[in-house]
């Protein structure tokens, strides 16, 4: 294949950062090594755009990547957290997960109990994340019947404190919208409509927000090709065209001025 | 321009007819392809909308297919007046990940380039905003400084605008003989010359009038539109990243938040203001202690984050910018999610404008100090 010649010195010069590992420590540089081996055996990884055919590159290049949830050294479970716990015993089956990655917190909701976790969060004394910072969606084609993932990332601005909430959505299925609550969603969840095709229920005014409002397709799904242009869409509003003109009149003028 | 008929029910005032503006994308006062499809009764708007997009490259995407290092200069191109701010996020989003310590006289060294680029970013603003609402001599006299900080940047960088500043794990070159002096001559000269800016603005009686009052924001209302930046400040919220979460070198030094009272336009330039003079602080007691050492982190030459995700942001001249990144292991990011103040704090233009008039429309944009080459990444 065409990809393994390709491929080859990149992988020779994989195996070099290991031998002069730096400061980070030893469990990364382990991490290092398992990521290149489990990288190895599958031939096509996601550097070689061009050859490949545009809607298999992305998903069959994340395909050997393991599960992204646990790293071995910087996720940690945080039970003993006084708010997560609050958390925990009122909505109890509804968080699935909630762990701290790098010191950040991160809770796992399911998608029905979204809404009232969020107005929870916003409004209990313990919480107040008065602050929506961001929102936004993360495509997994390989994790069936859960292919999006929609992350709130919050700030309490009383509290000083950060927090993460995610839910995971099958493809095609709804999201419920926080707008309602933190009036700052509003163009996030729009922006995540646009590039990942996601439905938000409940929003006010769900349109494309930087795309055009006929473009074809979602461009942050992993299926979607990097290198592509549709070529229908140009021709209708961007390429030149030839027009008729009636040049007749035009040329009287001249000739008479001469 | 262009009429529509009165819709049922819609009659106002005199029942004249509501009309539909539309402003820009080509407009000099919407600071880049902004659109905005105003909805007026006489000269009063009653509603609003944004049509952004118009610069859309697709960095997010671009980021999923190109290496980590590859990725550094499309941060410079998104708000393309704080090309340095922007870098630091990211690279110090990518630090995060791998964990990597970077050296003292790096990070001091950033501290100095991010105050100057925000320094450079406000003298841009303000000069923008001022001519906006119709004091052009203001504009020239912020050139002037601006150009000082540029050449400073260009000689350090290599370039002025899109300066490619920092690499992950520090910095590419250290600071050349002559930088420490050079920046201390400009901040000798920048203290007189704001005090210039003010006198000429402070009191003017056209600039009062243009801003006090205009586009008041409540503490609450800012907070829950996800305001970041001197725009909540001006509301009176005391939150600036660099204090709240401290990253690089912020720990180590002094300096204010000056918020404002009323969070009117007058109240949001009054903080630029004033940020412009605590900028100046921070970078000479960053002169004063600029440690010696290497300014570059061993970093591996093909960086590989471990699996796992991090969020890391910083205060830029418009707000909190933030990265989110997710990492499968591999030389990519699976995911990077590019938290955009300008265009977060955009969407706040709707609640301000309703009820005032045209003109104040000019002067809300230009108070939100926003940059399209971020809004539409």
């Amino acid at each position: 294949m065409a990809d393994d010649t390709k491929e080859t010195p990149n992988q020779g010069a994989e195996k070099l950062p290991p031998t002069e590992e730096p400061k980070p420590g030893a469990p990364d540089s382990q991490q290092d090594a398992a990521g290149s081996e489990s990288a190895k055996p599958a031939p096509p990884p996601p550097s070689t755009e061009k050859p490949a055919p545009p809607k298999a590159t992305p998903a069959a290049g994340h395909k050997p990547a393991p599960p992204p949830k646990k790293g071995p050294t910087i996720t940690v479970d945080i039970t003993g957290d006084a708010l997560i716990d609050r958390i925990r015993e009122r909505f109890g089956e509804a968080i699935t997960e909630a762990v701290a990655t790098l010191g950040q917190q991160i809770i796992r909701v399911k998608k029905a109990s979204l809404v009232e976790l969020c107005k929870f969060l916003r409004d209990d004394e313990d919480a107040l994340f008065d602050m929506c910072t961001d929102l936004t969606a993360i495509h997994w084609p390989d994790r069936a019947g859960a292919e999006f993932e929609v992350v709130i990332l919050l700030y309490s601005v009383p509290k000083n404190r950060r927090l993460r909430v995610k839910t995971s959505l099958a493809d095609g299925e709804a999201c419920p919208s926080v707008t309602h609550i933190w009036a700052g969603a509003n163009w996030m969840e729009r922006e995540a409509f646009d590039m990942f095709g996601i439905q938000f229920d409940g929003h006010p005014d769900l349109r494309r927000i930087l795309l055009p409002s006929d473009w074809p397709g979602h461009p942050l799904r992993k299926e979607y090709p990097i290198e592509y242009r549709d070529n229908e869409w140009t021709d209708k509003h961007l390429d030149y065209r030839e027009i008729d003109y009636d040049t007749s009149l035009i040329d009287v003028k001249y000739a008479e001025r001469r | 321009m262009q009429e529509q008929p009165i819709a049922k029910g819609q009659e106002t005032l005199f029942d004249a007819e509501e009309m539909v503006l539309n402003m820009g994308p080509q407009h000099p006062s919407t600071h880049g392809v902004l659109r905005v499809i105003l909805k007026l009764d006489g000269e009063t708007v009653t509603d609003l909308d944004c049509d952004v997009g118009f610069l859309h490259r697709g960095v997010e995407k671009i980021g999923e297919h190109d290496t980590y290092a590859m990725i550094t200069p499309y941060w410079d191109r998104l708000d393309y007046v704080a090309a340095v701010s922007n870098d630091l996020c990211y690279v110090e989003g990518v630090e995060k990940m791998l964990q990597v310590e970077v050296p003292k006289r790096a990070e001091y060294l950033r501290v100095i380039l991010t105050e100057l680029q925000r320094i450079a970013s406000h003298l841009l603003w303000l000069g923008t905003h001022a001519m906006d609402i119709g004091a052009v001599t203001v504009l020239l006299y912020c050139f002037r400084e601006r150009e000082e900080i540029l050449k400073i940047f260009e000689d350090f960088i290599g370039a002025r605008l899109t300066a490619h500043a920092f690499r992950i794990g520090g910095l590419w070159w250290d600071a050349y003989p002559e930088f420490e002096t050079r920046v201390r001559e400009f901040l000798k000269i920048l203290p007189g010359r704001v005090d210039e800016y003010e006198t000429l603005l402070n009191a003017n009686r056209i600039w009062l009038q243009r801003t006090v009052g205009i586009g008041v924001l409540p503490a609450e209302e800012a907070i829950n539109l996800s305001l970041t930046g001197p725009a909540l400040r001006g509301s009176g919220v005391k939150y600036d990243v660099r204090k709240a979460t401290p990253y690089s070198a912020y720990p180590d030094f002094n300096f204010e938040i000056p918020i404002g009272e009323n969070g009117d336009t007058y109240d949001r330039y009054l903080v630029r203001m004033e940020e412009i003079k605590q900028s100046a602080v921070i970078i000479e007691q960053a002169l004063d202690g600029l440690p010696d050492g290497p300014v570059m982190a061993k970093v591996p030459k093909i960086i590989k984050p471990p699996v796992g995700e991090v969020y890391h942001s910083i205060e830029a001249p418009k707000g909190e910018i933030g990265v989110y990144m997710v990492s499968d292991g591999t030389g990519k990011p699976y995911r990077m999610r590019i938290r955009p103040p300008s265009f977060i704090n955009l969407q706040s233009l709707k609640r301000m404008s309703i009820g005032h008039l045209v003109a104040d429309v000019v002067a809300l944009i230009g108070t939100l100090d926003i940059v399209l080459g971020e809004v539409d990444r």
